[in-house]
């Protein structure tokens, strides 16, 4: 009995031991190998070209705009108690100091469903019908984030639930509530892929506990609408916008340092008044120098290939389909 | 008889000396055809690169680029021969206007009376090597859509204004207050690294030669890097920085009636302040036509550029030569 119960305390000291070690707080207080003082790197571009094509009378206007700003970051303390680090920022020369949290819990508090995604949708009065109005990915991107990945991804999971009400739109004519969900808006889109996946549950399963990258692809051509004003109407007219296919890619380090946060956009869209106006913008913020700029852009194009691909695919089965007839 | 014929005689030399003379208000006919829109191209770009030196010695870098290029129209709506105004409407994906301008070849030339105001130059003292410095340059050619096709005139002023000692800034010397500071053209081109002019490469009198009543336009280029300094203050004393880029350039062509067929600026410039490095290039342009194509381009501008190609090549020369 005495040597039962001392291999049973001595399992459960290795069960405690266990989960000491799984819980954030172990993580946080092992393996940060950030180091202070010396020097971080962090690059912020910013690509755009603009097409304006006025067929009315054949006019043309084209506009490129890149950027690139060098910003160094100096670690100042790390404080493991209250989860927040000092550090320097350098940017056009000038330093100045911050204070920044950098716990996983205080990271995910930040990022649910309707703070990752922003969704706007009004009721259009020509189709009678509710549209998106306007679309946004806003994921935070700290420089140092406790490196604890299996929570970041579990916490994504829970998150990016099919069934949550992401906004509603009072009927102007019924007293109905249009409730929109954010399976409603997946299943809008033309073409959506999550880390290469087209599916929420696709991109659910391949998530693991040790994902440290994380890429959203949304075609919302023709599903996202513009405006603008009409006096002899009194109200918005809604158009819809005939490309636009967005992207964003996050990934951190093993060891919790922001590598990559980049947002690309495809627009393209004729404006009520003839113009054909065509915008390919790429933000991009990462880890490293100017030189290290080129070396991420692949991720940004996950989304472009793979329609390209699902295009065959679509096309075999359709002719399926007419044999079959 | 003999008086009438001298009458009419001295009545012919007045007109000719009129219409010869750059305040002549009478006007050459217009041929420009009221209704149909010039097409033109208008190209811009701007590249700013600036360095800061941290105090680990590490360098952070910003980097700006950003070019435009559009069409625009501009359409005679009408001309009036006595006022010698032209009304035109311009119209570009951005912006319409209506316009209406002098279009008098006198007025125009009323616009640049020397080579200051086509040459903006600023001088200071630099008390630290007590001497006179270029501390600011530009080259500001002033142009038209629609100018009054009389050539004679024209190159006629623009010979009159390449004179080496017209003064382009001047100022009192501080230590001695009976003393001017005078910067003139001819002080700008011997200092220069070098200068095209008309397409002439550091040769004034062969620049002004192709001055000719043929002549429709006008180019001027010029290389100060190292001439052009600016000034730094350290804390204790204002410092003079040299810039190792200086480069500007400007040029304009208009057609045989009096159509601007081009205007381009450019300049390249690189400085190394203490702390800070700075590179600056800009250029734009606007093309009778639409906006070229890659491959043509106008021969004036090029050769700066190959004949810095050519100095670059024979210092580094000099200095293996040297070194040897």
């Amino acid at each position: 009995m005495n040597q039962l119960k001392r291999i049973w305390l001595f399992l459960q000291t290795i069960g405690i031991i266990a989960i000491f070690l799984q819980s954030p707080f172990a993580t946080a207080s092992s393996s940060y190998n950030w180091e202070l003082i010396y020097p971080y790197f962090f690059t912020q571009s910013v690509e755009e070209k603009t097409h304006i094509l006025d067929t009315s009378n054949n006019l043309i206007q084209d506009s490129s705009m890149n950027t690139i700003n060098e910003l160094v970051v100096n670690l100042t303390s790390i404080d493991l108690n209250s989860g927040k680090i000092t550090y320097s920022l350098t940017t056009s020369g000038i330093t100045l100091p911050y204070i920044a949290d950098f716990l996983m819990n205080d990271y995910l508090a930040e990022n649910m469903l309707t703070n990752l995604f922003s969704f706007f949708y009004t009721w259009d009065y020509d189709q009678n019908t509710t549209v998106l109005s306007s679309f946004a990915l806003n994921f935070d991107a700290w420089y140092f984030l406790e490196p604890n990945w299996p929570a970041f991804n579990d916490h994504l999971k829970m998150i990016l639930n099919a069934s949550e009400v992401i906004y509603q739109v009072s009927d102007p004519y019924e007293p109905i509530i249009h409730n929109i969900t954010f399976g409603d808006f997946l299943a809008s889109l033309p073409a959506y892929s999550f880390n290469g996946k087209s599916t929420l549950d696709g991109f659910k399963t391949q998530l693991k506990s040790t994902t440290r990258q994380w890429t959203f692809s949304f075609d919302l051509s023709n599903v996202l609408y513009d405006s603008y004003y009409n006096l002899t109407l009194g109200r918005f007219v809604f158009f819809p916008i005939t490309k636009y296919e967005t992207s964003y890619s996050l990934e951190y380090s093993k060891d919790g340092i922001m590598q990559e946060n980049a947002y690309s956009l495809k627009m393209a869209f004729t404006s009520p008044d003839g113009k054909q106006i065509t915008i390919d913008r790429i933000d991009k913020y990462i880890f490293g120098s100017k030189e290290s700029l080129s070396a991420g852009l692949a991720i940004l194009f996950v989304f472009p290939a793979l329609l390209v691909s699902a295009l065959p695919m679509l096309l075999k089965k359709s002719k399926g389909v007419n044999r079959s007839k | 008889m003999k008086k009438k014929a001298f009458i009419s005689f001295t009545a012919l030399t007045l007109m000719l000396a009129i219409l010869l003379s750059t305040t002549g208000v009478s006007a050459l006919e217009v041929s420009w055809p009221i209704g149909v829109p010039y097409e033109y191209g208008y190209e811009e770009s701007y590249y700013y690169e600036t360095s800061y030196i941290l105090e680990d010695g590490s360098v952070e870098m910003k980097i700006q680029d950003l070019s435009n290029q559009f069409t625009f129209y501009t359409n005679i709506t009408a001309i009036n021969n006595v006022t010698q105004y032209v009304d035109f409407d311009f119209m570009s994906i951005l912006s319409q206007s209506h316009n209406s301008l002098s279009y008098s070849m006198a007025n125009y030339l009323i616009a640049v009376p020397s080579a200051a105001t086509f040459l903006p130059a600023f001088t200071q003292w630099d008390f630290l090597h007590n001497e006179s410095v270029l501390a600011g340059f530009d080259i500001t050619l002033p142009a038209r859509f629609f100018l009054e096709p009389n050539w004679t005139i024209f190159n006629t002023h623009y010979k009159s204004l390449l004179n080496t000692s017209s003064v382009l800034h001047s100022y009192v010397n501080p230590y001695n207050s009976s003393k001017t500071e005078v910067y003139t053209l001819g002080d700008l081109l011997a200092e220069s690294n070098s200068y095209t002019i008309m397409g002439v490469e550091n040769d004034l009198e062969a620049a002004k030669a192709k001055l000719t009543p043929n002549n429709r336009g006008f180019s001027f280029s010029i290389d100060v890097a190292g001439i052009l300094k600016y000034n730094y203050y350290n804390g204790t004393h204002t410092l003079y920085i040299s810039t190792y880029k200086a480069l500007f350039s400007s040029s304009f062509q208009f057609t045989i009636d009096g159509v601007l067929e081009h205007y381009s600026y450019s300049f390249d410039f690189g400085i190394n302040y203490p702390k800070v490095s700075q590179i600056a290039i800009q250029n734009y342009a606007y093309t009778l036509g639409g906006i070229p194509s890659e491959s043509s381009s106008f021969p004036s501008l090029i050769v700066v550029p190959t004949a810095l190609a050519t100095i670059l090549l024979i210092v580094i020369i000099r200095k293996e030569k040297k070194k040897v």
